[in-house]
């Protein structure tokens, strides 16, 4: 039982980071998995100009 | 002046060059990860700055657009020049490449003109001792009367010579003395004042427009600069200071000539074993980009590449496999030894592990079909391939520009979507977003890898490589009946430097390499790890809960309502049609959903196959379903990612979602073509 509700907390866990990441990456507008928004594939939202 | 100068706390430098001299590379040692990307106001040409700080001074960087004139024809050139013109640019430094001077220096003698602060930085002067030429520094700086400092961006060399430079010519009247050795007509006072002195009849002309000027707009300052620029023709200079009594002939083609009359001079004084241009390069370039045989020996050299991806990826696939078994093996003994529950072993043996494990043995193919690509780029020949590759865009109403995101594609379709970008036309852009999923992205190689070798043996390597053929056939057809429909086509010229060819550079490789093999790990362990759990839940479970029988499923319920609609495809199963669903998430999902669904644990292996080809046999899904189900996944629905990018580039739900539907519909199309044509051959 306790390996068993163990597991389910890790994988949930994992899942949970997962989706979180996705969401806060997607509302910056990177879309896909690898980068982190600095490369060419994919960038943050615009800044405004000063 | 010089008060104001010293008091500044920050200066200003501009870096500006042509495309590919280095310049970014030279901005990225200076700012390394002190720097802030944007795009510049109501265009998307983007805008780098950073800081960086020398010998107690503040500096404030900006990368300017890779360009090779400045004049205003392109939205790059505009931004760069506004942008140095402004009061936001101190000092200009013109980053050039020393192994391709004559084709720099045209910049140059614009930026010099200009009047302000200029210091070039002699970039990729390891390639010049490579080739055992040498530049005469010193003589340089002479016929130009700016300072030229040797640098090395890849090695970073002279890095701070440069800044020394800049701190210290930021005064422009604090010029080199010029000294020429050609002839002069009778405006001799100017040969020792300006780098570039035209011939004596446009220098009369430019002495009349600075008269006229001096009384029309006095505050105007470098008067001369808006004299060339005027007998230029430049729309933006006659624009913003119109003299209705003058109408010049246009100078614009003898000025030219005359600043490449110049740049020769300058060439034959200071290049000493002058390289004519690389012979090899020049004799490789008669094929490759031979009018009718450029294009078979792009299909040839892409052709080996998949060869190649199949016969030294899958030796080492075996080893993955191995690797895979020993592992699931070893998860599936440890749960058990724990007393873990079988549902639990079923999600992470079952779902996880077969799902992302599945993907993972496909990663020596990936680094293969990656290798060959950055070897092709790094080599030089990808800019051959877009060069060859225009005339066939210009026919069917695609910008020449636009092959190159297509080329990206075979890559990853979101960098591909993003590169459109570079065309200007609004109407290009689109539609080369609306084509471009079309090629066929390395996500969907799984797929082909695990159907060919399952159903078509010694051709497996031929079969996969026609979808990428077939993808750049329905790019080209797709972009050919739109250009059609549209009412307007506007010619365009594609401007595209081919460099010379060089032996890629194996850090460079292994580094490109790296990046995709990084991206490909980094989605295993969160896309297709959320894809598998996903799937496996709504294959276990319904609404009644745990199903015995994965038929009754949540997924095989929604799936069987398509099975009809499948049908003609050849791909009416609702195990097949789960797996092609799952795909949107990412393209590899489809192999995991596979190994999932046929309960296969390490699909890419022989016993794997063996096992779900059984499975699929036992159906009546044989090669021709297989072949279409590859035609399928290569022409339908991109994945989220490149939906979700196409509708930010676009700016548009209806163009993402108009995208959608029409790849759906012309793979569910060709799939039944495919599939009906060939069941009646075969």
């Amino acid at each position: 039982m306790i390996p068993t509700v163990i597991l389910i907390l890790l994988i949930a866990a994992w899942a949970a980071f997962v989706i979180i990441r996705k969401v806060r990456r997607a509302r910056r507008g990177i879309y896909c998995d690898c980068c982190d928004g600095s490369c060419d594939c994919c960038r943050p939202k615009k800044e405004k100009e000063e | 002046m010089e008060n104001n100068e010293t008091e500044r706390r920050e200066l200003r430098v501009a870096f500006i060059g042509n495309p590919n001299c280095g310049k970014t590379t030279l901005f990225n040692a200076y700012t390394g990860a002190n720097l802030k990307v944007a795009n510049w106001p109501g265009v998307t040409v983007e805008k780098k700055e950073g800081s960086y700080k020398f010998q107690g001074q503040e500096f404030k960087l900006i990368d300017l657009p890779g360009i090779y004139s400045l004049t205003s024809y392109t939205m790059e050139e505009r931004v760069s020049r506004m942008c140095i013109l402004s009061d936001e640019v101190d000092v200009i430094v013109d980053v050039a490449d020393a192994s391709a001077l004559e084709r720099n220096l045209y910049l140059t003698l614009q930026l010099i003109e200009l009047g302000k602060p200029v210091v070039m930085a002699l970039n990729m002067m390891d390639i010049v001792e490579e080739r055992g030429m040498e530049i005469d520094l010193h003589r340089m700086q002479e016929m130009l009367g700016i300072p030229v400092i040797p640098v090395s961006a890849r090695k970073k060399t002279g890095l701070e010579q440069l800044m020394h430079a800049v701190l210290h010519h930021r005064d422009a009247s604090a010029r080199h003395r010029i000294e020429h050795h050609h002839k002069v007509g009778e405006n001799a006072q100017l040969h020792a004042e300006y780098a570039l002195v035209y011939s004596d009849g446009i220098e009369e002309e430019i002495a009349r427009l600075e008269n006229v000027f001096e009384d029309r707009y006095p505050d105007m300052t470098n008067r001369r600069w808006h004299a060339i620029k005027y007998l230029e023709n430049d729309s933006d200079v006659m624009g913003e200071f119109p003299v209705e009594s003058f109408d010049p002939e246009s100078f614009e083609s003898r000025m030219i000539n005359e600043k490449y009359d110049f740049i020769e001079e300058v060439i034959a004084e200071v290049l000493v074993n002058r390289d004519e241009k690389s012979a090899m390069t020049d004799r490789i370039d008669r094929v490759l980009t031979h009018r009718i045989w450029g294009v078979p020996v792009f299909l040839g050299i892409m052709a080996l590449v998949f060869a190649l991806t199949f016969t030294v990826g899958d030796w080492l696939k075996g080893y993955f496999e191995a690797a895979l078994e020993v592992f699931s093996d070893g998860v599936s003994g440890l749960l058990s030894a724990v007393g873990a529950g079988e549902l639990i072993t079923s999600l992470l043996v079952d779902g996880i592990i077969a799902g992302v494990g599945g993907i993972l043995t496909f990663l020596p193919n990936i680094v293969i079909l990656f290798i060959a690509l950055a070897v092709l780029e790094d080599s030089g020949y990808m800019s051959r391939v877009a060069y060859v590759m225009d005339g066939l865009m210009g026919k069917i109403g695609l910008s020449g520009r636009a092959f190159i995101p297509m080329l990206l594609g075979f890559g990853c379709t979101v960098p591909a979507v993003m590169a459109s970008r570079a065309l200007e036309d609004k109407r290009d852009r689109l539609r080369t977003m609306f084509v471009t999923p079309f090629m066929s992205c390395s996500a969907r190689l799984p797929v082909y890898v695990l159907l060919s070798q399952m159903f078509f043996g010694k051709w497996a390597g031929i079969a996969a490589f026609s979808m990428y053929v077939i993808g750049l056939f329905m790019a080209i057809l797709v972009a050919l009946i739109v250009s059609k429909c549209s009412k307007k086509y506007e010619e365009h010229t594609l401007l595209i430097e081919l460099p010379e060819y060089k032996t890629p550079n194996p850090h460079t490789i292994f580094i490109y390499v790296w990046d995709k093999v990084k991206d490909y790990l980094t989605k295993a362990g969160t896309t297709i790890f959320l894809a598998s759990i996903v799937l496996w839940f709504l294959l276990n479970f319904n609404q009644h809960g745990l199903v015995s029988d994965m038929g009754e499923s949540f997924a095989a319920g929604i799936a069987k309502f398509l099975v009809p609609v499948m049908k003609p495809t050849g791909l009416g199963y609702w195990q097949i049609i789960v797996a092609l669903i799952s795909g949107i998430a990412a393209k590899e999902v489809v192999v995991s959903s596979m190994s999932v669904l046929y309960g296969v644990a390490n699909i890419s292996s022989a016993e794997g196959m063996a096992a779900l080809s059984g499975a699929l046999g036992s159906v009546g899904f044989t090669a021709v379903n297989a072949y279409a189900m590859m035609i399928f996944v290569l022409l339908y629905i991109p994945c989220v990612a490149t939906l979700a990018t196409i509708k930010r580039e676009s700016g548009s739900v209806k163009f993402m979602l108009g995208t959608m539907a029409m790849q759906l519909l012309t793979a569910w199309i060709m799939s039944a073509l495919v599939f009906n044509i060939a069941s009646l051959i075969f």
